[in-house]
């Protein structure tokens, strides 16, 4: 049976199959494509012991054929048919994505059935896709910001479900087999921990009596029991990484908020507000000043505890110690007065017209629609406007004080072999190590 | 499938500058872009046209470079800015607002001179970076191998003393060179009206005066030669190759063949094209490889370039694969099969490519810049259900010639 149930603040309805599988439809006539999106409730945060990188091995083997379609099918017909496909592997979900000319939707929708119960793992092809993934592990290794990155995610969270590389270190993937990628695929590819999300220039209820022929014959199957992963363990952290490079990089975490706390908007502000353009806070103050090349931040909610972040590229041979002292005293001052009246507004406008923005095509707007659907709440999704719109000065300062506090920042620097990094904040030497 | 129609006006201001207006109504967003006729490839002072579009939002009009920022934000506006012009983004509700920050950033840029000193700055780090970023330093590597005294040989940000010699004055005069009516183009798609679209242009712009532009002539690259190995021996964890030779201009007759090669060999969707089929799918040697001629291709020469990351042990092998595949196309002909699903993917990326205002403004620009005309899409796609697997190996005879490509290898070499 098909419930068909139309969200009353999002241009979506909202259908269940008898087997657990959602389904999210929304209609976009602008342009004659349609964008499919599969969401698995699965990512790199449900990989216990042995499975680190799993997720992210199955995400490729999804493209590797299935009982009925050979190797290089997938991609073949795709390509055929004008489209597209992708695939990516976060810590609270694996999302896969075709985008087709309207008329080739069926090909999406026949893969996606297919696959969700047929795939074959050959072993051959496990043993090519092993390569082609330490390759990726390489391509990131071969990054200044991906060494700091993987340094940081482990000292941000230390034996915690969130703390290793999403792609799995090389000896993890290295002692993979094609019998533990399927116990992986059976516990967490099941209808019950999919949703499936199609926009575009459809007919709806065709479009859903076709989905439920392919997906509703799939069985329902029990899925693996998914815990919220625990809050980290992780302390405190400042580190200064030696490494073969020409420019320092920092890379800065706050322990942060899962998705729907009341600090998620107004951190997205604070983030906003702080490094986004060259009127951000931080820009004026790092970038301006002659201390930083570059800087960023960005707030990241997951289901379990999320992540504050903020990036930055300095000049060579800068004062390290400086930089940490002139960006902590910018968060702490927001943390202390908030942000000014028409300072609030403008990042108020900036949020609400970047979610307009998305709503441009069909791809980005499935994307968020699974995003949200998998993730997030579906109705905090269709809240934001008004979450955005009732949020106060207040609430950003409250939500900064919380988490933006030097007490709870943990921290990297990538900087050049043999140059100097000036003290540190708290007088312990630069030589490594937490504290 | 069917073409898109683009729904588009042009005019011409009374100064020759040409405006270019779609009606595109995917949602309330409206895109302004330019296109300025200068860039890298007319430098007298190289790296001045980088260091503008770096400092082309540094104050315009009555605003200093924070207030506009803020008065763009404000808006939930953005702004980009190269060397030959800026793309803004607002709501459909703001074009007033965007048309005058366009006209204060083509009359009345600021240039504040702090800005032009910190972004001198931050591009001499950014130069330093690149020494962490083995690839792109491999693709620069190839650049200044194959472009010999042509500007493009050279990084877009110049030396470091080129960098050290470009001030206030240098970037200002390059602005006041170039940024002419005559030599811009400006696209404005969206929710709009051309009639007023034009009005509020003709009011904001119109009295903008037109000064002649005189542009230096542009050394030709040399021609392709017999191929060079450079191996550049460095600590990472894989190697680098580019392989490569000159390629093809945007106008030339064989763009759209190419195109269809480029699907088939080397940037097709997914992991279809013959390169990741093999080098990816089948052997596991790389994450990323790729091969194209046609998207480099513009008014200059573009490169064919092909490129894979992989395991120090692998790179000759990955070289090899590479070599034997554009031998493979350049000596017989694809299947109907290849070409028909190259066909479906150019045609479908025509659809894809067009679904922002901001996508339709950037088609407006190189439909103008080209010689396309508006009718493009139909004929795009008209052209491309008669291309044969004989063009496209003929195509491929006359521009990929793989016993001339220069290799370029950066890693534990």
């Amino acid at each position: 049976m098909v419930l068909l149930v139309p969200h009353p603040k999002l241009p979506v309805r909202i259908s269940s199959l008898e087997n657990g599988l959602r389904v999210l439809t929304s209609v976009h006539r602008a342009a004659p494509l349609v964008s499919v999106w599969m969401h698995y409730g699965v990512g790199s945060g449900d990989e216990g012991p042995g499975e680190r990188g799993l997720a992210h091995f199955l995400e490729h083997m999804m493209f590797k054929g299935t009982a009925r379609l050979p190797k290089g099918e997938i991609d073949r017909l795709t390509h055929k048919s004008g489209g597209h496909n992708n695939a990516y592997t976060m810590c609270d979900a694996t999302a896969y994505d075709f985008g087709l000319p309207a008329e080739s939707l069926d090909l999406a929708l026949r893969i996606e059935a297919d696959r969700m119960e047929n795939l074959r793992i050959d072993p051959s092809e496990f043993e090519a896709e092993r390569g082609v993934i330490l390759e990726e592990i390489s391509t990131a290794q071969d990054s200044p910001e991906g060494r700091l990155q993987e340094r940081v995610d482990t000292l941000t969270f230390p034996n915690h479900p969130y703390g290793h590389p999403i792609l799995g270190r090389r000896t993890d993937v290295e002692a993979f087999t094609p019998s533990g990628l399927e116990s992986f695929y059976s516990r967490w590819y099941t209808p019950a921990n999919a949703t499936l999300v199609i926009a575009g220039d459809i007919d709806e209820e065709a479009c859903l009596a076709r989905v439920h022929e392919l997906f509703g014959a799939i069985a329902a199957r029990e899925t693996a029991e998914r815990s919220v992963p625990p809050a980290p363990a992780g302390r405190p952290a400042r580190e200064i990484l030696r490494e073969p490079v020409e420019v320092p990089r920092l890379l800065l975490h706050f322990p942060s908020v899962a998705v729907s706390d009341p600090h998620e908007v107004p951190l997205e502000c604070a983030a906003t507000l702080l490094a986004s353009g060259r009127s951000s806070r931080l820009y004026r103050r790092l970038v301006n000043e002659g201390l930083l090349a570059h800087v960023r931040a960005d707030s990241e909610t997951r289901r379990g505890t999320g992540v504050f972040w903020i990036d930055a590229e300095a000049h060579p041979g800068a004062d390290l110690a400086a930089i940490e002292e002139a960006l902590f005293s910018e968060l702490a001052n927001l943390a202390a007065d908030g942000p000014a009246d028409r300072e609030l507004e403008r990042v108020r406008h900036s949020l609400e017209a970047g979610r307009i923005y998305r709503t441009e095509t069909c791809a980005d707007s499935a994307e968020d629609l699974g995003d949200a659907a998998s993730v997030r709440a579906l109705d905090a999704f269709g809240d934001y406007p008004e979450r955005l719109a009732s949020m106060t000065a207040k609430d950003v300062a409250e939500a900064a004080a919380d988490v933006l506090d030097r007490d709870r920042a943990v921290l990297a620097w990538s900087t050049p072999e043999g140059g100097d990094s000036g003290p540190t904040p708290d007088g312990v030497g630069a030589a490594g190590g937490s504290r | 499938m069917k073409p898109p129609e683009l729904n588009t006006r042009r005019f011409v201001l009374q100064n020759g500058m040409t405006l270019l207006c779609a009606r595109h109504d995917a949602a309330p967003v409206l895109a302004v872009r330019t296109f300025v006729d200068a860039g890298q490839r007319f430098e007298t002072s190289p790296g001045v046209s980088a260091m503008t579009g770096r400092v082309l939002g540094a104050g315009a009009g009555e605003r200093t470079e924070t207030e506009l920022c803020e008065a763009i934000e404000f808006q939930g506006g953005t702004l980009e800015t190269s060397g030959v012009g800026f793309g803004m983004k607002f709501l459909s509700r703001d074009m007033e607002f965007a048309i005058g920050i366009a006209a204060d950033l083509l009359c009345r840029p600021g240039f504040d001179k702090s800005a032009v000193e910190r972004e001198r700055r931050i591009a001499l780090s950014e130069l330093q970076a690149e020494g962490d970023r083995a690839r792109q330093r491999a693709s620069l590597k190839l650049n200044a191998e194959l472009y010999g005294d042509h500007p493009f040989a050279r990084h877009a940000y110049g030396s470091a003393d080129d960098l050290r010699a470009i001030d206030r004055d240098v970037v200002d005069s390059y602005h006041t060179r170039f940024f002419q009516p005559g030599n811009t183009l400006l696209a404005i798609a969206g929710r709009i009206d051309f009639d007023e679209v034009h009005e509020t242009i003709a009011n904001a712009l119109g009295d903008w005066p037109d000064l002649p532009v005189s542009k230096p002539a542009v050394r030709e690259p040399p021609k392709i030669g017999a191929a060079r190995e450079h191996l550049i021996t460095v600590a990472r964890e894989q190697v680098h190759l580019y392989l490569g030779h000159l390629g093809i201009r945007r106008t030339d007759p064989d763009y759209l063949a190419l195109s269809v090669l480029d699907a088939i060999l080397g940037s097709g969707a997914g992991f279809s094209d013959r390169l990741s089929a093999r080098v990816r799918d089948e052997l596991g040697l790389a994450y990323t490889v790729n091969a194209t001629i046609t998207s480099s291709a513009g008014m200059e020469p573009g490169l064919f370039r092909a490129y894979v990351g992989c395991a120090p042990e692998n790179w000759q092998r990955a070289r090899e694969e590479i070599l034997a595949a554009v031998r493979r196309v350049a000596s017989e002909p694809v299947s109907n099969e290849e070409i028909e699903a190259a066909r479906a993917h150019l045609a479908a990326s025509l659809l894809f490519d067009l679904q922002t205002a901001e996508d339709v403004a950037i088609a407006l620009l190189a439909i103008e810049r080209f010689g396309l005309g508006f009718e493009h899409p139909a004929h795009y796609m008209k052209r491309l259900d008669v291309v044969t697997p004989d063009d496209v190996m003929m195509a491929t005879r006359r521009h990929l010639h793989p016993d001339a490509l220069t290799t370029i290898a950066l890693g534990p070499v």
